[in-house]
């Protein structure tokens, strides 16, 4: 029997119950887990999540690149444990679960958190501080005022009612 | 059909790639001579650099990135006992990094010292970075 080749698009294409299966990474998942090795100070968790999830979690951190840009408008510069800290947290927070779901937003906040060697004062002001940037997205997304030139303001109103953990307060700039 | 799935992969493993490389390349970070004619270069001395000022650190900038070889594969937690702790931040909280210089106001840079991770959490390189504001 001779070969023949004929043209095909995906115009018949059905996939029904094996759509799961089919639409699998065809990369094993150690490559893309060597690929988070791109990304610098990943957790475990993170790279996990990384190999799992790729193109979510690229948009994640491009959040997070966003959240600290956003914050610098205020800070003139990114800290540790202060007040920039925060912002940074809670910006990224709500970022994320109005872009990518609560559910995933907590896991990757949560896998960020996973770092063997941070501090457990410092674990514990980021959570809580994700904790009220997630509130505050719920929020807004339900009352329909969620809009990114109203996250900042939204910051400084909790940060007047103290409702953020500050392990070292900034000094006047 | 496997075409098309390895191309959606290819696409997948691309924007991972750019976001990578957006990352790499951004921010500005100094070579060793500007560190050095920007805040001179007084030896690194441990206990003044933990318990300095920004000042302080920042004059021991261009000594710091001189003893690259001495840090490389430091733990982290060592590098706290031996810094004290980190007070900068770059692209992570879980990088260690100190600053060396604060804009005081819309116009001015911010500075910072950046110890890079390996995946292993061990120190791989120092650099000067401007925290803000490209």
């Amino acid at each position: 029997m001779d070969c023949a080749m004929a043209p095909t698009d995906m115009g018949s294409f059905e996939c029904s119950n094996q759509c799961d299966e089919l639409c699998k990474s065809t990369y094993p998942p150690s490559y893309l887990f060597s690929l988070s090795e791109l990304y610098p100070g990943l957790t475990d968790a993170e790279r996990a999540l990384v190999a799992a999830e790729p193109a979510k979690m690229v948009q994640a951190y491009k959040l997070s690149w966003k959240a600290e840009d956003l914050c610098n408008k205020i800070y003139l510069s990114s800290r540790l444990n202060d007040e920039s800290d925060a912002c940074r947290h809670f910006v990224w927070s709500s970022l994320l679960v109005n872009d990518v779901g609560e559910d995933f937003s907590k896991r990757v906040l949560n896998a960020h958190e996973q770092a063997k060697d941070q501090p457990e004062d410092q674990k514990e002001m980021d959570s809580h501080n994700n904790e009220v940037g997630l509130k505050a997205a719920k929020s807004m997304i339900k009352s329909k005022t969620f809009f990114e030139d109203r996250l900042l303001g939204e910051f400084e109103k909790h940060l007047k009612k103290k409702d953020f953990i500050i392990l070292k307060e900034r000094k006047a700039q | 059909m496997k075409k098309l799935f390895l191309a959606l992969s290819l696409l997948m493993v691309g924007s991972l790639g750019i976001a990578a490389s957006t990352h790499f390349w951004r921010g500005t970070v100094l070579k060793e001579t500007q560190v050095k004619e920007k805040w001179g270069a007084e030896p690194f001395l441990e206990k003044n650099f933990k318990n300095g000022s920004m000042s302080q650190r920042a004059k021991m900038a261009y000594s710091l990135l001189q003893m690259k070889k001495e840090f490389k594969g430091l733990s982290v937690p060592n590098l706290r006992k031996k810094l004290g702790s980190p007070d900068g931040y770059y692209f992570s909280d879980t990088i260690p990094a100190y600053m060396i210089a604060q804009a005081q106001k819309k116009g001015e840079d911010s500075w910072q010292i950046v110890f890079m991770i390996d995946k292993d959490r061990k120190v791989k390189d120092i650099f000067v970075h401007k925290n803000c504001c490209d």
